[in-house]
């Protein structure tokens, strides 16, 4: 263990008197100012009073309150994702803790770093039944984040602060990064703390392992195959890796798919591109990896989850070779026995991968890839289903039509969040992400807001980068309040309300799963929902449009305006999404429910 | 009574005379006064006029410098910002031909002039990058933020171009260990980099080329890696060192560049590393700091690179012992 000898000096706060020792809370935001946090999402209340109030007056933290808990935590999570660094969200106890849970779990299913603080009942208290205490003998908040968390725990001193507090980092930032928890008692943060100062580098390893005869085997694998696929999945995006990706793609040449969580994270407009495996996914890469030619596969930071696999379809199995990469071993093998198990950091494996294969290049050996001389991947129009649907001008417009409008106006480097629902459906399939862009959809949880609100976090992240948010109306239902977050804060993002009055994912499904094709009718709208009008009461510039000449109107107004704006679509709402294969694979549920 | 009337004279007469003296001395000093007044004037009218010469000779240098200085960006600018798209033309005419297999012959000739056409563009630009950035140039370094995450596709959209139609393989790839972006010249960092990528695409029959972009603390480093033909042993020295003008400069020899490598890296504050085996390949290592030190704190330039070659060797180069394996 080593630290740099020095205790901790007192703290330039304003509140405080210059020659008072440093509190509790001054240490702790000396390490999250270390690990480069600048933002702090969350409600302050009671039992978190003074970690908000000393946020507030650091001019090196921002506080940025959220309209509630949940919306904190998916803002977190988007900043986390877009900056690739340590996100906070913060929240007082009782129900202020349990609102974030939902936005945490989110964050736990995707890998995405975040340090979540909760308030608790002074430590003299506990047990006692203090108003919102969520101590260990009653309502147990710490419990209620383990299973969603990679730590939770409660601090019981200011001894122990620390400890936890780099361990949870610790946990936080290494192997596949997470959320952790910790629940912090009232009185403590006020407490003096004179202790050393441990150095991030002294207690966050970078160290990144692999398995040198592992690689060996899969480079060699590699290079004699003849039809190698890639399959990309999320864990691509958190190693960052994504150009080790592609370069191990060209030097093959490997085609490659990914997942629909991993959607952009190979430019699908690269002649290797196979598009999206799995829900709502394009028809070539199913064919090409679930057909005969197929003889190696190498999947990297891909579950092969349900969406993925089509309901876990017994043809994913290449003639050759099954390589799994992961950064955990647990999900390796896990629906398919794998050949070669590739445990650790995707970036690492797969820069280790080129190397090994110029190394084999270099002692004569010639990678016999034949895709160079296979029918080529379709390109453009000839990738997508509903090529009517994509083309027609009738009013109000088609999901698939405004898409195909959308995508000419794209910017180079745009971020594209998706909600979940409908809407996400004609995402995966009808946008086509290029290099440079970024898509991102928290399908590992599938959580009905993120969407939304996520994409504030983003905007604050990078604010130079055009952020947009492509949602259904029933998410903005759920979160729309937040909008109200980015106007005070300033985030600049464009939300895309695709509105057709109704949950249309379960109302078009139900038509399917439902006895005698019965839709479900409670969840379309007793009254039509005037999204842009309450956007506007928000303080947002808003636009509504039904046709392809309005959308590119709006656009080039909703791009140039300052802040946060919105552009509600009306669509037709008799076009159903492509759920085909999720449908198929509900009823497989239903079924299997009613015959055990 | 009679010597008190005497001496009451000669006191008079003494009185009387230094009173003439008094006022001789007074006239004198007026005199001098207005002398010394006139000498102030006169230099102040010099140094008027001086001033004003030499304000107006420091309006012509300035006026020479700022035209100087604009020639030098504008040769900068246009060297720098029409390689870009000549790469895209290069690259583009490549697809052209490997996507479009069966094309009549005069589509191929058209292709064949296109690509040529390129090269001899690029030869000039090359010459031109030359010209803004020896001696006067070198003096006027223009750092801007560079990102590095646009580095790699910069370097591997070249490097494809360089090696196009040749049995060689490719990767460029940037590690977490680089820098999100550093503060350079973009001309010298692409002089820099297209010297080591041109001799890596030209020695390298068939193989491999892998470009790494890393970095330690306070450098970004490239490193690029080749199975060419390699540096006989003995010879790496020599290859950095400028040839002798009067010399035989060929094309096909190893270091074409390599002197205006160093002598750049050396005006940045960088270090190039290499290590080579002939008949195995070379692998160099160029490492340039993230940020440009002020003028004051440069490494002195040389006014005669060949002069001072080996101390700008000694001091930029390191070279690395292949290992045997």
């Amino acid at each position: 263990m080593s630290t740099n000898g020095n205790a901790l000096q007192p703290p330039k706060h304003s509140s405080i008197a210059p020659d008072a020792p440093p509190r509790a809370v001054d240490v702790f935001l000396h390490y999250l100012k270390e690990e480069g946090v600048r933002v702090v999402f969350g409600i302050p209340g009671g039992l978190l009073y003074p970690f908000f109030d000393t946020v507030e007056a650091d001019a090196d933290i921002r506080l940025v309150v959220s309209k509630h808990e949940e919306g904190a935590a998916f803002m977190a999570d988007g900043y986390a994702r877009l900056s690739r660094r340590l996100s906070v969200c913060a929240a007082t106890s009782g129900p202020g803790a349990t609102n974030l849970l939902t936005g945490v779990a989110c964050a736990f299913s995707d890998g995405v770093p975040m340090l979540v603080i909760t308030g608790q009942a002074a430590s003299h208290a506990l047990g006692k039944g203090a108003a919102q205490e969520t101590s260990r003998e009653d309502i147990d908040i710490v419990a209620m984040f383990r299973p969603v968390t990679k730590y939770s725990a409660m601090v019981t001193s200011t001894g122990n602060l620390s400890h936890h507090l780099r361990r949870a980092l610790r946990l936080a930032l290494t192997g596949r990064p997470g959320p952790v928890h910790l629940n912090v008692p009232v009185d403590l943060w006020e407490k003096p703390l004179m202790e050393d100062w441990f150095e991030p580098s002294t207690y966050r390893p970078s160290t990144c392992t692999f398995d040198r005869n592992a690689v060996q085997a899969a480079a060699k694998l590699l290079i004699e195959a003849k039809y190698p696929v890639l399959l990309a999945g999320s864990g691509v995006g958190v190693a960052d890796a994504e150009q080790h990706l592609c370069t191990l793609a060209e030097l093959l040449p490997a085609r490659v798919a990914t997942t629909p969580r991993g959607k952009g994270l190979f430019p699908e407009d690269h002649l290797l591109s196979l598009g999206v495996l799995g829900l709502a996914g394009h028809d070539f890469a199913r064919e090409t990896i679930l057909g005969d030619e197929i003889d190696v596969l190498l999947t990297v930071g891909a579950s092969l989850n349900e969406t993925t696999t089509s309901n876990w379809n017994p043809d994913l199995r290449p003639s050759r070779a099954l390589l799994q990469c992961d950064i955990e071993a647990d999900p390796i093998g896990r629906n398919y026995p794998v050949d070669v198990a590739l445990v650790g950091d995707a970036q690492t494996i797969m820069t280790e991968l080129v190397y090994h294969l110029h190394r084999l290049i270099r002692q004569g050996a010639a990678p016999r890839s034949r895709w160079e001389d296979a029918a080529p991947t379709p390109q453009g129009e000839a990738r997508y289903w509903d090529a009517d649907l994509r083309a027609d001008d009738d009013v109000p417009m088609s999901p698939q039509r405004w898409r195909r409008v959308l995508q000419t106006i794209l910017p180079d480097n745009a971020v594209i969040f998706s909600d979940i629902g409908g809407h996400m459906l004609f995402n995966l399939h009808h946008l086509c992400i290029g290099a440079g862009q970024r898509f991102v959809l928290n399908l590992g949880f599938g959580s009905m807001g993120h969407g939304t609100v996520a994409p504030i976090g983003a905007a604050l992240a990078e604010p130079g980068r055009p952020v947009l948010a492509i949602v259904g109306d029933g998410c903005f239902t759920m979160n729309g309040m937040e909008l109200l977050t980015a106007r005070e804060a300033g985030a600049k993002v464009i939300w895309l309300v695709e509105n057709n009055h109704m949950h249309g994912i379960t109302w078009h499904a139900s038509q399917r799963l439902g006895p005698g094709g019965r839709a479900l009718e409670s969840i379309v709208y007793e009254h039509p929902l005037e999204v842009a009008a309450i956007a506007r009461a928000m303080g947002l510039a808003t636009w509504v449009a039904d046709s392809p000449n309005k959308l590119v109107t709006a656009m080039k107004e909703a791009f140039a305006a300052k802040g946060p704006v919105l552009v509600e679509l009306r669509v037709d709402k008799n076009v159903a999404p492509p759920m085909g294969g999720r449908v198929r694979s509900l009823a497989g549920f239903i079924r299997k429910d009613q015959t055990s | 009574m009679r010597t008190n009337r005497a001496n009451l004279h000669s006191g008079t007469k003494m009185n009387e005379s230094y009173l003439a003296m008094a006022q001789t001395e007074a006239a004198a000093r007026r005199e001098l006064s207005a002398l010394e007044q006139r000498q102030r004037e006169w230099s102040q009218i010099m140094e008027e006029r001086v001033e004003e010469r030499t304000t107006t000779l420091r309006d012509v240098v300035e006026r020479i410098q700022k035209l100087q200085q604009s020639r030098v960006i504008t040769l900068r600018g246009f060297s720098h910002d029409l390689r870009n798209p000549l790469a895209v033309m290069a690259t583009t005419a490549s697809y052209l031909r490997d996507g479009l297999p069966n094309l009549a012959s005069e589509h191929c000739d058209a292709l064949d002039d296109l690509q040529a056409a390129v090269d001899r563009m690029d030869g000039l630009l090359v010459e031109l990058m030359e010209a803004a950035t020896s001696k006067g140039g070198l003096l006027q370094l223009a750092p801007e933020q560079l990102e590095v995450d646009s580095l790699a596709d910069k370097i591997r959209g070249r490097l494809r171009a360089m090696v196009y139609r040749r049995n060689v393989r490719t990767s460029v790839f940037a590690t977490r260990e680089a820098p999100s972006a550093i503060e350079l010249d973009p001309v010298v960092f692409d002089r820099v980099i297209d010297n080591l990528l041109t001799n890596a695409a030209k020695y390298t029959e068939q193989g491999s080329i892998i470009v790494e972009i890393a970095g330690t603390p306070g450098f970004l480093t490239i490193k690029i890696s080749d199975t060419g033909r390699g540096i006989p042993a003995g010879g790496i020295e020599s290859v950095f060192v400028p040839r002798n003008a009067a010399a035989p400069t060929s094309r096909d020899s190893y270091g074409i560049g390599l002197s205006v490598v160093v002598r750049l890296l050396d005006q940045i504050g960088g270090k190039l590393e290499v290590m080579s085996k002939e008949g195995m390949g070379t692998t160099f290592w160029a490492h340039f700091p993230t940020e440009t030190a002020p003028p004051s704190e440069r490494a002195p330039v040389p006014l005669a690179p060949s002069d001072s070659a080996v101390e700008l060797v000694n001091r930029v180069v390191t070279i690395r012992h292949v290992e045997s394996a």
